[in-house]
């Protein structure tokens, strides 16, 4: 979502150098060289150079520092924010106690406190312990010029304060609007030094912190106890909202004007701070759930110094680690509140184990807002004292504190429907109008520094065991797409390889057939050469007996014609002695017929002369 | 015919890019009501609704996400064990398309492995088309007037589905803002769960079914009560 080349501190020109110098020297723990922070992006000025560093190579190349710092960036810059290797430890305002080096070891090693403090019960104690680590690790947390920074912004504060009390205390308005039972005093040295106060009246400061903090100075002391005023924040945050290039822009008008919360303050000023801060933290950019912070900010303080409160809560507090990639911290706060109910509130924590509902499903929300996602905004303001007081630590109070006073409500209810709603939307109802006593049991919610250091170091080992079991998995998953891939191949192949197999294989059928047919096809040619050979043999008597019958038919015909001749002879001499017999004959038939035709001539004439006669 | 109607409890789950709505979806699903500027969701919402079917109840336990890339380490909680899952984009924005075919992708890399997918193009209101066209030729695009409220269709409507195809999933074009589709989605996923595993015969009737039957579906909707 945030443009993806991180944008590189003007570190070329000494021009630039001490505007980019002051700024990191302000964010950064001061064991760090200042080239080692966060990017800051450039005041306007200098908006020629604030953009995505790709149009920035020429100016990177030749600067080997920015190149490192860039490539370094999206590793460690969370890493060294929230958690520094060793820290300069101012000690104003922390006469007498002993600080371990990094706030990790701080956890294991408790502070070596006065005598005086021996007067307060160990839960006290550990409330006490909260306040004292919160100044202590942000001390640490700050450089030597951001603490100078601060102190001048105390001095702001301060003069603001006693404005705000003598205007209070004067007869005009002080009747009506100063509460008659604020302990004034208190507060105005709680304004002076807080920090000594911290350490001089722990149990004092504890209490008046529970009450809730003034309404006319609530803005005031939260800025205070953060340490959070800062001129040249408050400057770099002027410079920001003039900004016309935000990656950011879209998602936060859109979240903005979807969310009713966003009504309790000026939309405009809520947006201004988010994208401020969007592009001072670019890494970071917007992540939804953030204007439920800055609304409640933003309603007790100025824009400028809402920003630069935000940006305290968010480095210093380590907020961030909820809303960097993958949200370690919210996980860690997560798994904290988890053990937390299984070691302090078993029957409950069972119960909503085998109805299935895991803190994720509800105290995501309730940390990621600081409680204001649901929560009215009388309990939220309550949250926020105690947060800026104790740290990040105190959400899990007041998580552990809500379940434990819905312990009842909760075991009575079945089944995730039943019982998210009354997680997500109810819990708050019974201290709705009674904030004191949210604030109360929260309070009483015993927070040992050592039982979350163990549940962390379980949550580090958990999860480098799982990150290890999804490397794992992952080389599982890609060798196995390799082996699937070499499997489809070698498939393949085989497929093939049967198809030719197939082809062959009918091949061979088809010509074991063939074979077959020939083979009777032979039979029959070779059967049927056998009969034509018996067949010539037959033959070749029959032509010889016919031959020398022909032979004899021919001789015999001979005679034959020899006899026919004779008998032709034989014949013509016979037929000679007819015909003359036969000529004979004839002469004497033509003599009788000669002799007929004069008789009938002289019949005829007879005949005639009868006739004339008659 | 029977009395009393067996029900299967289904955890659901809703994923897609931010703003993509689908809180807005489970609204109209569950109240079928519309709110135009719903407030984004942190963490996870959970809300239930049944479904009657003609010989059995589905209820849906809804988990509707926070779409932000941001939470995305949330997501596997919800989706881990979920039988099925509601994966949203906008049909006016592209970049949301390519998320939802991420979510379709790790669904099928880190899900339950029977896990049944809808994919869904909200905001079909703003296409400016007719709800029946909905499967007819692509209208080309159409440049975002500012000011107008109709900002045309950005993702084909080929698309998804070619998407929905290659992976197996259900596909609607939908619009929480006017209803369309919002019920089928729900109703087509509830006619694609096993009954019961107690029952094989039933769940592997309903488990071969790997076609997506959208007729078959509306012809089920008048009997669905929810």
């Amino acid at each position: 979502m945030i443009g993806e080349e991180p944008i590189v501190p003007r570190r070329s020109t000494g021009l630039a150098r001490s505007n980019s110098r002051f700024r990191h020297s302000i964010l950064l723990p001061v064991n760090l060289e200042p080239t080692d922070g966060i990017e800051v992006p450039r005041r306007r000025s200098f908006n020629t150079d604030f953009r995505p560093a790709s149009t920035n190579s020429e100016f990177r190349n030749k600067n080997t520092s920015a190149e490192s710092l860039n490539s370094n960036h999206s590793d460690d810059s969370k890493q060294r924010f929230a958690r520094p290797q060793s820290a300069n430890i101012s000690s104003t305002g922390l006469a007498g106690l002993n600080l371990s080096s990094s706030p990790r070891k701080q956890t294991h090693t408790l502070p070596t406190r006065p005598q005086t403090f021996k007067n307060g019960n160990s839960a006290n104690d550990n409330n006490n312990d909260f306040i004292i680590r919160r100044i202590q690790q942000s001390k640490q947390l700050r450089s030597a010029e951001a603490e100078r920074e601060t102190q001048n912004g105390l001095k702001q504060l301060q003069r603001r304060f006693s404005d705000k009390q003598s205007a209070m205390n004067s007869p005009l308005i002080g009747t009506t609007s100063s509460p008659s039972n604020e302990d004034w005093e208190f507060w105005t040295s709680v304004v002076t030094n807080y920090g000594e106060v911290a350490v001089r009246e722990p149990v004092r400061l504890r209490k008046a912190i529970q009450r809730g903090f003034p309404q006319e100075i609530r803005g005031i002391l939260w800025q205070v106890i953060a340490g959070s005023k800062s001129a040249p924040l408050e400057q770099l945050y002027d410079s920001l909202i003039y900004e016309r290039d935000i990656p950011c822009e879209t998602a936060i008008n859109k979240d903005i004007n979807r969310t009713p919360m966003s009504g309790r303050v000026n939309k405009d000023s809520l947006a201004r701070v988010l994208k401020a801060y969007s592009l001072f933290d670019a890494e970071v950019g917007y992540t939804q759930g953030m204007a439920f912070i800055v609304v409640p900010l933003l309603m007790e303080l100025s824009e400028p110094e809402c920003f630069s409160l935000f940006v305290q809560l968010m480095k210093i507090y380590d907020f961030r680690s909820m809303f960097v990639t993958d949200m370690p911290g919210l996980h860690l706060k997560l798994y904290q509140f988890e053990r937390m109910l299984e070691d302090g509130n078993e029957p409950l924590s069972t119960h909503l184990r085998r109805q299935g509902i895991h803190p994720t499903m509800y105290a995501s929300q309730w940390f990621i807002t600081l409680f204001s996602y649901r929560f009215p905004p009388s309990l939220v303001e309550r949250i926020f004292d105690i947060v800026i007081a104790e740290g990040l630590d105190a959400l899990l109070r007041f998580a552990v504190a809500l379940m434990k006073e819905g312990t009842t409500k909760i075991l009575e209810l079945k089944g995730i429907d039943e019982i998210l709603p009354y997680l997500k939307d109810r819990i708050f109802d019974r201290f709705l109008g009674n904030e004191n006593e949210l604030v109360r049991c929260a309070s009483e919610t015993v927070l040992v520094p050592q039982a979350l250091a163990k549940y962390e170091q379980e949550y580090s080992e958990l999860t480098r065991v799982e990150r290890e079991r999804s490397i794992q998995l992952e080389t599982l998953r890609n060798s196995n797409v390799r082996l699937t891939t070499s499997n489809r191949e070698l498939e393949t192949r085989l497929e093939e390889l049967n198809q030719e197999h197939v082809q062959l294989a009918n091949k061979l059928v088809k010509g074991s057939i063939e074979i077959a047919n020939l083979k009777g096809a032979n039979q029959e040619l070779q059967e049927k050469i056998d009969a034509t050979r018996a067949d010539h043999d037959f033959y070749g008597t029959l032509d010889s007996t016919l031959k020398s019958q022909e032979n004899t038919i021919k001789e015999l015909q001979a005679k034959n014609r020899e006899l026919q001749d004779e008998v032709n002879l034989l014949k013509q001499s016979e037929k000679v002695k007819s015909v003359s017999k036969l000529l004979k004959e004839l002469k004497a038939m033509e003599e009788t017929k000669d002799r007929y035709e004069q008789q009938l001539g002289s019949l005829q004439e007879s005949l005639i002369s009868a006739l004339e006669g008659r | 015919m029977e009395a009393s109607k067996t029900t299967t409890s289904v955890k659901l789950v809703l994923l897609g890019e931010a703003a993509v709505g689908k809180s807005s979806l489970v609204l109209r699903f569950v109240s079928d009501e519309f709110q135009e500027n719903k407030e984004p969701t942190i963490g996870a919402a959970f809300l239930t609704q049944k479904c009657q079917l003609s010989n059995r109840t589905v209820k849906f336990e809804i988990w509707d996400t926070a779409g932000q890339e941001r939470f995305a380490s949330l997501a596997p909680m919800y989706y881990r064990n979920a039988q099925a899952a509601v994966v949203v984009y906008d049909v006016t924005k592209p970049p949301t398309f390519i998320r939802a075919r991420h979510w379709v992708n790790e669904l099928k890399t880190q899900g339950s492995p029977n896990i049944i997918i809808a994919l869904v193009a909200n905001k079909h209101d703003l296409t400016g088309e007719d709800e029946e066209g909905e499967a007819g030729p692509v209208k080309p695009d159409v440049e975002d007037e500012t000011g107008s409220s109709i900002v045309g269709r950005k993702v084909a409507y080929s698309d998804g589905q070619k998407l929905a195809e290659d992976e197996g999933l259900l596909f609607f074009e939908a619009s929480a803002k006017t209803g369309m589709n919002v019920r089928k989605i729900f109703l087509a996923i509830a006619n694609k769960i096993p009954i019961e595993n107690k029952t094989p015969n039933q769940s592997n009737r309903a488990g071969a079914n790997e076609t997506v039957d959208v007729g078959m579906n509306s012809s089920q909707a008048a009997n669905c009560q929810c």
